[in-house]
């Protein structure tokens, strides 16, 4: 499965590893909804492992920032490469996900 | 103009285009489909090689017809940009910038050329081929392409929900418009709901496209043919001439007000405060980073548009040589003098009509003078486009990964001024590369991204210009620095204050470099940067994070010809002070005769007093009880000057030393006052620099 999610010290760590396309979307978010069920406050996603995305996996995380946001709890992206695939396709579609997701420096 | 006129001009106009082409290669190297990079450079060596030949450079003019062919070539997908094009391309440029100035340079330029044959697969060059002289093959070169005008469009593109059910791929169509024309996407995602209320293969997002592109509406509309009933699609095109076919840049509110960002009255309001436009919007909180970046992005689109279709007009603009500017400026110059004096005149005789014309007199010169010095205001960009080549060059001399970015390069300043800025900006860049910037390897254990990047940034900020040059490297070694400055005795042992100890990289020959690399070492950098940036009146100051980077701000006056002054009294001569760097003019009452004051507190500031009739070994009256202070601000320390009188306020034309007066410290330069008197232009920096050297010994020796 290209996500993983597991519970640490308050925080929930989202990693994606693969692919994330329209292709399997459906499962991937069904997955990530369980994450707004926890009582941590500080989400963390890590996207490093992904070797192809597209709009799809931007308008889900998107989507997962706004739910967060609502709860008043934070997210955070753990930092990638610029010549990752996940950052060409966002310059690609021009989501800017790191100006509106804080960048977290360390990988989870 | 005579035939030698034109050489020069060619000789000019070829180093221009050598540059550009160097830039668009570099940009290849990245992004080796962007077609108009490819045209570009084909455009241009196709110039130099008919230019070249017309002028008997005939050396030149043979290399410049082998690469032409080679990107022939490429235009005609005949061959692809690979590393080896680029970088045999980049090595031909180096020799055609030998042969500009040397056409009879005595280079290896038979391997160069025999190299470029077998890229294009041609192991010998054919007799055919090597017969075709430069001039007869210019007409070969001319297509339908030339012609085409660049336009900025703005396209609207709103897909339906259902978008993705039919099988439809939103980076397809942006991947094909990237690879027709330079292109800004801005994705709107206020639409996307929360994550309980998402269909996950449906699409919410819609997008803002800026592109730029020799592509017509009808073409554009092409790529969208397929999916064309399942998206609103709406594409404008950006007015980037007036309606006289000048070049016009659309304003940032314009353009945020278009894209539906802001309100008109949001305009209003923001434009009523004297800052960037784009900064008090952000500040209002009606626009974020991203939405502004959108903006710039479109705005900068529309200005190198105009730029291009400008510089197809003909007749528009004309060459002109830089010391006839540079004397037209120094009679402008004498001009304003002269007009002071007679309006100062005039003011004494007190007849009407003769202050009248002076009055008028004195309007006409200030347009005359502003008209004059802003023919001398040039974009930085002509400074910093070498910049990404050696960047380049001393990643791959170093074994470093390194990415250059520049912001602000259409920054103007004066042209004298920007010539001066390359070589220092020459050298902290070098610095960043050699010493600040870790190896892959160093900075994979470090957590950080492979590529070390440097960023070179400009802006105006009033009279000055701004330069940042940030590194994200391994930052200074402050106890290394230390440990050096106390063995060479420039710090005594107990200096701790990290200020002072980052200052050290600015002494003569300090270095802490174990051995001297190709690049840097030797110690010879820092010192020469701050004394070229001093002799420019400006300032550099710098931070650094140890692990994190290091920061450089330089700031430097817009130009050094004509600057705002305040005329100041001490004893019996007048001086001027730069007005830039007065804060306010304050009257200090003692309490009685023979009282002195070291420090005055204003606001709840302390401010230290200098009494300039010390400073200048006058003698001072210890009867007097009313002190003039002019409170003045350099390189961030703030002192009061305790001067005789203020005379006021008058805009002065600086006029350059002799060798030996450019050794006084404290006279940065001289000008002449509407009566024909002479006035010394104090050095403020050193002023602040003497007081600050009597209250913070630095070295045992100044102890």
């Amino acid at each position: 499965m290209p996500i993983q999610i597991r519970e640490k010290d308050d925080t929930v760590f989202v990693k994606f590893s693969e692919q994330v396309t329209i292709q399997n979307i459906d499962s991937i978010a069904h997955k990530l909804q369980s994450v707004l069920e926890t009582k941590s406050k500080m989400y963390v996603v890590d996207a490093t492992g992904l070797t192809k995305v597209d709009s799809t996996f931007f308008q889900l995380l998107v989507s997962l920032f706004y739910s967060i946001k609502q709860k008043g709890h934070a997210l955070e992206f753990v930092e990638l490469e610029a010549n990752h695939p996940v950052m060409e396709t966002e310059r690609l579609l021009g989501i800017y996900l790191s100006k509106k997701i804080p960048i977290r420096k360390e990988h989870s | 103009m005579n035939f030698e006129d034109n050489k020069e001009l060619f000789v000019e106009e070829a180093r221009e285009l050598l540059d550009s082409i160097e830039t668009n290669l570099l940009a290849l190297e990245k992004e080796p489909s962007r077609i108009e990079l490819i045209n570009d450079v084909f455009r241009s060596l196709h110039t130099i090689k008919g230019s070249g030949a017309m002028f008997g450079y005939t050396i030149l003019a043979d290399l410049a017809h082998d690469l032409e062919s080679l990107f022939d070539d490429i235009r005609q997908s005949k061959l692809t940009i690979t590393k080896a094009i680029t970088s045999l391309a980049l090595h031909s440029l180096d020799s055609l910038s030998i042969l500009v100035n040397d056409d009879g340079a005595e280079l290896p330029l038979q391997d160069l050329r025999d190299q470029i044959a077998v890229l294009r697969g041609k192991n010998t060059i054919s007799i055919k081929e090597q017969d075709k002289s430069p001039i007869s093959s210019m007409e070969e070169a001319t297509d339908g392409e030339e012609n085409k005008t660049t336009n900025v469009y703005r396209i609207y593109f709103t897909p339906n929900r259902d978008f993705f059910h039919r099988g439809a791929r939103v980076e397809n169509l942006l991947q094909e418009l990237s690879e027709k024309g330079e292109i800004y996407v801005s994705a709107n995602c206020d639409g996307v709901p929360c994550l309980e209320e998402l269909e996950p293969t449906e699409l919410y997002l819609s997008w803002i496209i800026v592109f730029s592109s020799t592509l017509t509406q009808l073409e554009i509309r092409s790529i969208f043919i397929f999916v064309e009933d399942y998206i609103n699609l709406r594409i404008e095109i950006l007015p980037i001439t007036d309606q006289e076919g000048r070049p016009t840049v659309p304003r940032i509110g314009e353009l945020l007000l278009h894209r539906g960002y802001l309100a008109p009255e949001d305009i209003d309001a923001i434009r009523n405060e004297q800052k960037p436009f784009g900064e008090l919007a952000i500040k209002s909180g009606k626009i974020d980073q991203e939405e502004l970046d959108a903006a710039l992005a479109e705005q900068k689109m529309a200005r190198v548009a105009s730029m291009e279709r400008e510089s197809r007009r003909e007749s528009t603009s004309i060459r002109v040589r830089k010391d006839k500017l540079d004397y037209l400026i120094d009679t402008v110059g004498e001009l304003v003098i002269l007009q002071a004096r007679l309006y100062q005149e005039a003011k004494k005789e007190q007849l009407a009509a003769f202050e009248s014309i002076a009055e008028n007199l004195a309007r006409l010169t200030a347009n005359l003078r502003d008209s004059t010095m802003n023919i001398r205001m040039v974009p930085l960009e002509e400074s910093f486009s070498g910049f990404h080549r050696l960047v380049h060059d001393l990643g791959s001399q170093l074994g470093k990964e390194l990415t250059l970015t520049i912001r602000g390069a259409n920054t103007e300043m004066d042209k004298n001024i920007i010539e001066s800025l390359k070589d220092p900006l020459m050298h902290i860049i070098r610095n960043s590369a050699d010493h600040g910037i870790e190896k892959p390897e160093q900075r994979d254990k470090a957590g950080k991204p492979r590529t070390g990047t440097i960023l070179v940034e400009a802006r105006q900020q009033g009279s000055k210009v701004e330069i940042e040059i940030t590194d994200d490297g391994a930052g200074l070694d402050l106890e290394k620095i230390r440990a050096i400055g106390i063995e060479r005795e420039l710090i005594d042992p107990s200096v701790h204050d990290p200020q002072l100890i980052k200052n050290l990289i600015f002494e003569p020959g300090f270095s802490t470099a174990h051995k001297t690399t190709g690049v840097s070492g030797r110690g010879v950098g820092m010192d020469v940067v701050r004394s070229n940036i001093e002799k420019l009146r400006g300032d550099i100051s710098l931070e650094s994070e140890r692990g994190q980077g290091t920061r450089i701000l330089l700031s430097i006056p817009l130009t050094l010809v004509i600057i705002d002054g305040l005329l100041i009294r001490v004893g019996e001569v007048i001086y001027v002070l730069a007005l830039n760097q007065v804060e306010e003019c304050v009257n200090l009452t003692l309490a009685g005769e023979g009282e002195r004051r070291s420090v005055i507190s204003l606001r709840g500031r302390t401010i230290p007093i200098i009494e300039l009739r010390r400073s200048f070994k006058l003698s001072v009256d210890d009867r007097a009880t009313q002190r003039h202070l002019v409170i003045v601000d350099a390189e961030g320390t703030t002192v009061a000057l305790d001067v005789d009188a203020v005379v006021g306020k008058q805009q002065v034309v600086v006029k350059p030393f002799t060798m030996n007066l450019r050794r006084v410290p404290m006279v940065a330069g001289a000008t002449i006052l509407g009566d024909g008197s002479i006035a010394f232009i104090l050095n403020i920096r050193e002023l602040v620099k003497s007081k600050r050297g009597e209250e913070q010994p630095l070295t045992k020796e100044r102890v």
